[in-house]
Parts: C-alpha cells; sequence; structure tokens
C-alpha cells in the first residue's frame, strides 16, 4: 500500500500537509514560528497551564464534529494527521466581531496582562460548543461547577479566577454559533476522512513517523526498532522531550488502525476499552456505570490532557502513581496485547515487573484493556491524595472493592475484598495480606485498625520529594480509616 | 458600568503583541541557561571551551565575563550568574547565545561545571543553627535603645 509522506489536519478550516522535516514540532511551535500564529502562547510546555489551548475535533474520538480542549505544547504536529483544529485566531467573525465567549471575558474583565486569555477563550468555546450539541432547549448557561471543571487546564496569575468564572456563567450560550459548523462542513469531514484512509510514513532527520493500518504492522515496525514509541497523546513523552530528557526520535501511531478507538461491552460483566480511547471518553461512558470511577477521572486531568491522554497509556507508562492503575487492579483487568507471535491476554497483576517497567515484549503493544464493570452487589471507593484536588500528581491513592453479605444481626461481614494502592511502592500493587485479614470478617473499627497494622508493614514505602514512607504510611491507615468510617456509617441503621 | 480593559479586544482574539510573538530579528541570537543541578554545592571548576565549539554557538558567558554580576532592587548584592557558590536547584551559572535555539541547547550540554556538593539547609531552622543568614547584619536604632530593651514586656529574636 502506498504510504502518504505527509500529514494532514486543518487549521481555522485551511488545510495543512505537513511532511517529516516539521512534523516533529510541536504544535503551538509550529502555529507560532511557521505560521505566524502567535495568538496560542507558550508558558509551561509541559501541559499544565494551558495558556496553548486549542480546539481539536478527530473523527475517531467522536463521529460527529465536536471540537475539544487539547494542549499544543506538547502534541507534536504529525499526531493530529486527520484532526480539525481551532485556534484563537479562528474564533471572531470575517469582520472582526467577537463572539459572544469573547465579548463576556471583555465585559466581566476576565483578562489583565492577557497571557493566558487565548487560552481560558477557548476552554470556555468548549464549554459552550458541547453545550450547543447538547441541544438542551431552556438551559442555555454554563454552571459554576461545569465552569470550574473545564477551566481546571488553565491558569492565571494576575486576574483572578472570579472575573473569568463570571464569563463563563454569565455567558448565553444560545448566542454562540457552533464551531463545528463553521470549520467542519461536509467538505472539510469528507477530506479528513479521506486521508484517515491510507498509511502514514515520515522519515526526517531526527524525527520518524509511522501510522500504519494494521496492528501486526504496528508490532513489526516496532520490533525493528527499538528506540520506537507508541504515542496517543504524548502528555507524558510530550513533556520529556520539550524539557530535553527524552527527545521523541521515532513514534508510532496507531489512530488509523480500524477499532482501536472502540469501547465494546463484552458479555453482562466486562468492557473492553480499545487503546485508542481517551480518559474523557471512558470517563462519559462510565459516568453511569461506574460513577466512583468517572469522580475519579474528574481529578485525574484536566480536560485538555484527557482528550487526548488514554486509558492504554497511562497503564503502558506503569508509573506507580498512575491514577487508573489501583482501580484496574481492584477490576480484575485483563491487558490484550499484540505481538509478532501473536496476541496474548496478560492479567494486572502480572503486567507491571518493576519501576515503571511492564511485562510489554519487544515488539509487542497494548490493544486494548477489559475490565470487570462493578455489580450491584459490588461497593467500590477510589481516593486520590495530592497536594491540591485538580490536575495534580497523586502522592497516594487506594482502591477498595468489597462484597457484603449481610448477617441475620443485621451486620455486614467481608464476603470479598479486593484492595490496591498507588505511590506505595515503586509499582502499584494488591495488598493480598491486609485483604486475608478483612477476608470473612464482620465490618467494625476494631477490625479496621488490626487491617491498618497489617497494611502499613505489607511493603515498605517510597521515600521521596512528594512524601516520606512514615507519611505515606499514616496516609494508607488514614485511607483505609476513612473508608471503614464510610462503610460503617451506611451500615448502622438510622 | 466601569470601563473594560483597553487591551481586552486584543487580549480575547490573541492579537496583543508579547515581545516572543515578533518574528525574529535579522541576526538576532538564541539564548539557553545552564542552571546548578545542586541545592547548594561549591563551583570547583567550569569550562566553556567545548561550547564555544559547537556549530552555532556564538558565545558562552559566566560571572568572569560580566563587568558587573551584582543586580537587585535596592540592595545590589544579588549575583545573576553564580560565580563561586551554587545555592539552589536550577541557579543559572552560564548563558549560551547561539544562532538557533538548538544550537543553544547543544552547546548548554557542552558546559562543563565540576562541583563539589555541600549539605543544603532546608528549613529555618537548619540556617540559624548553622548561622547562615542572608545579607548583613543592619542595625536601624533611635532612642536609648539599651536601656529601653531590657524594659521591654515581649521579646522577638
Amino acid at each position: 500500500m502506498k504510504h502518504r509522506d505527509h500529514v494532514t489536519f486543518h487549521v481555522n478550516g485551511r488545510r495543512h500537509d505537513v511532511g517529516a522535516e516539521r512534523a516533529g514540532l510541536m504544535l503551538a511551535e509550529y502555529l507560532r514560528v511557521d505560521q505566524r500564529m502567535p495568538g496560542t502562547k507558550i508558558v509551561c510546555a509541559e501541559g499544565d497551564c494551558g495558556a496553548c489551548t486549542v480546539l481539536r475535533w478527530f473523527p475517531g474520538h467522536a463521529r460527529v464534529p465536536t471540537f475539544v480542549p487539547v494542549n499544543a505544547c506538547i502534541l507534536p504536529v504529525a499526531t493530529l494527521d486527520g484532526s480539525s483544529i481551532v485556534t484563537i485566531e479562528g474564533l471572531a467573525a470575517p469582520d472582526g466581531s467577537l463572539t459572544p465567549v469573547q465579548q463576556a471575558m471583555v465585559a466581566c474583565h476576565g483578562s489583565q496582562c492577557g497571557y493566558c486569555t487565548p487560552g481560558f477563550v477557548l476552554a470556555i468555546t468548549a464549554l459552550a460548543e458541547k453545550r450547543l450539541l447538547a441541544n438542551n432547549a431552556g438551559d442555555q448557561r454554563i454552571t459554576e461547577r461545569q465552569a470550574r471543571n473545564g477551566l481546571t487546564g488553565n491558569l492565571c496569575r494576575c486576574t483572578g479566577y472570579e472575573p473569568i468564572l463570571a464569563a463563563a456563567t454569565t455567558l448565553d450560550v444560545s448566542r454562540c454559533d457552533s464551531l463545528a459548523r463553521r470549520y467542519c462542513t461536509p467538505a472539510h469531514v469528507r477530506e479528513l476522512r479521506a486521508c484517515l484512509r491510507s498509511p502514514v510514513r515520515l522519515e526526517g532527520d531526527g524525527f520518524a513517523y509511522y501510522a500504519p493500518l494494521t496492528l501486526a504492522a504496528a508490532c513489526s515496525h516496532l520490533h525493528a526498532h527499538r528506540n520506537a514509541r507508541i504515542v496517543a497523546g504524548c502528555t507524558d513523552v510530550g513533556v520529556l522531550h520539550n524539557k530535553g530528557r527524552a527527545p521523541i526520535a521515532r513514534a508510532i501511531s496507531l489512530h488509523l488502525i480500524p477499532g482501536i478507538h472502540a469501547i465494546e461491552r463484552k458479555g453482562a460483566r466486562s468492557v473492553r476499552v480499545g487503546a485508542g480511547v481517551t480518559l474523557e471518553r471512558l470517563r462519559v461512558y462510565v459516568e453511569r456505570k461506574v460513577p466512583e470511577l468517572a469522580r475519579l477521572l474528574d481529578v485525574f486531568a484536566s480536560p485538555q490532557i484527557k482528550h487526548v491522554a488514554t486509558l492504554a497509556g497511562n497503564l503502558a507508562n506503569a508509573s506507580p502513581i498512575g491514577d487508573t492503575l489501583p482501580f484496574l487492579l481492584v477490576a480484575g483487568a485483563r491487558v490484550h496485547t499484540v505481538r509478532p507471535a501473536g496476541r496474548r491476554k496478560l492479567p494486572i497483576e502480572s503486567f507491571f515487573r518493576a519501576y515503571r517497567t511492564t511485562a510489554l515484549a519487544r515488539g509487542e503493544l497494548i490493544e486494548a484493556i477489559e475490565f470487570d464493570l462493578p455489580s450491584r452487589a459490588d461497593e467500590l471507593a477510589l481516593y486520590k491524595v495530592s497536594q491540591r484536588k485538580d490536575l495534580d500528581i497523586a502522592t497516594l491513592s487506594l482502591a477498595v472493592r468489597v462484597r457484603f453479605t449481610l448477617r441475620t444481626t443485621g451486620a455486614r461481614s467481608v464476603d470479598e475484598v479486593r484492595l490496591a494502592v498507588g505511590g506505595l511502592a515503586a509499582v502499584p500493587l494488591r495488598l493480598e495480606r491486609t485483604e486475608a485479614v478483612l477476608r470473612g470478617e464482620l465490618l467494625s473499627t476494631e477490625l479496621l485498625e488490626r487491617a491498618t497494622v497489617v497494611a502499613r508493614s505489607e511493603v515498605e514505602p517510597l521515600d521521596d520529594l512528594r512524601g516520606s514512607a512514615a507519611f505515606r504510611r499514616v496516609v494508607l491507615g488514614n485511607l483505609l480509616r476513612r473508608w471503614a468510617r464510610e462503610q460503617l456509617a451506611r451500615s448502622t441503621p438510622t | 458600568m466601569s470601563l473594560p480593559h483597553d487591551s481586552a479586544h486584543l487580549h480575547v482574539t490573541g492579537r496583543s503583541e508579547f515581545v516572543d510573538d515578533r518574528p525574529a530579528m535579522p541576526g538576532e541570537l538564541q539564548l539557553d541557561l545552564v542552571y546548578s543541578p545542586h541545592a547548594r554545592a561549591r563551583i570547583v571548576g567550569l569550562d566553556v571551551t567545548a561550547a564555544r565549539a559547537v556549530p552555532g554557538v556564538v558565545e558562552v558567558f559566566t560571572a568572569k565575563d560580566l563587568a558587573n554580576n551584582l543586580w537587585g532592587s535596592i540592595f545590589h548584592d544579588q549575583p545573576l550568574l553564580a560565580a563561586t557558590d551554587v545555592h539552589y536547584v536550577g541557579e543559572i551559572i552560564a548563558i549560551v547565545a547561539a544562532d538557533t535555539r538548538e544550537a543553544a541547547r547543544a552547546g548548554r550540554a557542552q558546559v562543563r561545571v565540576a562541583y563539589e556538593p555541600m549539605p543544603a539547609l532546608l528549613d529555618i531552622d537548619a540556617a540559624v543553627r548553622a548561622h547562615s543568614f542572608i545579607g548583613a547584619r543592619r542595625t536601624i536604632e533611635r532612642g536609648e535603645v539599651d536601656r529601653a530593651l531590657p524594659l521591654s514586656r515581649c521579646g522577638a529574636s
């Protein structure tokens, strides 16, 4: 099959074809330097501050054109293949008149030095787009909760957030025109979908990129090139690249592979999440089915990160503090992989081998992750302790999944229990000895105290800048106590 | 109703021009900085010869190259570039000027600094114990301090 020697995407409705020479640039730099569009700002260059926010629609993530916020500072141009991008330059009407979001930011005094402003305007615009798409007549305001959640990925150091939140919440969304209608006309959509049918191969000086149509081709490329990295949102490798610690020299993208973006129900109890599924799509999927996981994903990261980062990426990164990993451990996850020799299914317990080291062999990649949906009898609790609530790296996280048996006395005994902890050791892991203390026993404060003593001695905790070993031991005990208190409050008749 | 910010229209459209938004001037150089990886250390060697030889690097500056290395808004006592000691991770030791950002980065990687790491003071108690204070001791006095001070009801030290 003929490979494209360029990637194709749209910026404000105009087609861009970029070859190997410039495709390794981060989008923010491509816009600012190559395209002389300096409205997109770069501050942190690691996807934290949101000054570089642009809007993106990728057909694999949403069939209907839907613009969502992403961080342009950590997205290599190559990863935008098939996407439609809208920047701050693309908002105002051709005659220069401001959009209602821009007008609201002016009227509410939402800018002072102005450097973070384009990012905020686009993040609020994304909230308006979402509201327009929902098309709920009569409900045309962005709520304060939606505004706060939607703006966790944008930092401002001088205006203060109150005027910006006021701009978002006073906005009359019914006055907004859909950007999707403006920049994703049927002709635009046809053009993007057409390019998604042929594979891409870029071989440049210092940057190579391969986007095949099959998993087999991805595997053999990964096997042949030891320095190749599978990339999707680049939310970690993009940071390492920008900070000069590990440049992205050879990237493989799975975005053209059919089925990679699918979330599928498997039987009554399981769900299979394709490697291309973003954390935001997962959050929406589990909102009703696993509300506790949806709640954790709320604080996992900013919208900008969640719209590109994938569950598979969180798993492959194998960081001890990966936010979804304790959940996957208690949900009995199976990792579906492909390697040149064929497919296999790895139980999650055997996936993490050592600090940021996985059981994946050379040339092996994650195709999907399957996990159990908690049943009605399961109690699931997920905790994340971090220095701030949103958008932070966890110091410690705990997942508890338990099934109780109701005794005739009205007391509850622990029938089945799984405890998993992140940030305690070099890998996320189950606390099996602690589980054994709980199993079969009546839930009581005394039982939890015994479990806490075992949990604290079960693993020698990490001792680093996010927390000393002693601190982590205390926090682990406190999380178990908090869980017990929540459970006991529930079982006490009122 | 209060007046809007006079630059608000430019801010919300991304058209307000910040320094880094301007197109490069002909001959404009790019700078990169060499930072201390140590919280506290003595600089025992600093060699920029290899960095100067990197293609595209135009000049490398260290404290020795500056006629006046001390600055500050009131007391001019803060080194711009660390000369003999570093006092925090990220303290700047050298500036690399080059034709391109990539060349500046490559030059930065060639600056050789030898450190003798020293124990870092991480909290105020440790600093007091080590008598490590910022700046010279300055005294502001008026009236009969020696007579009045022992009679005061409270004291802070």
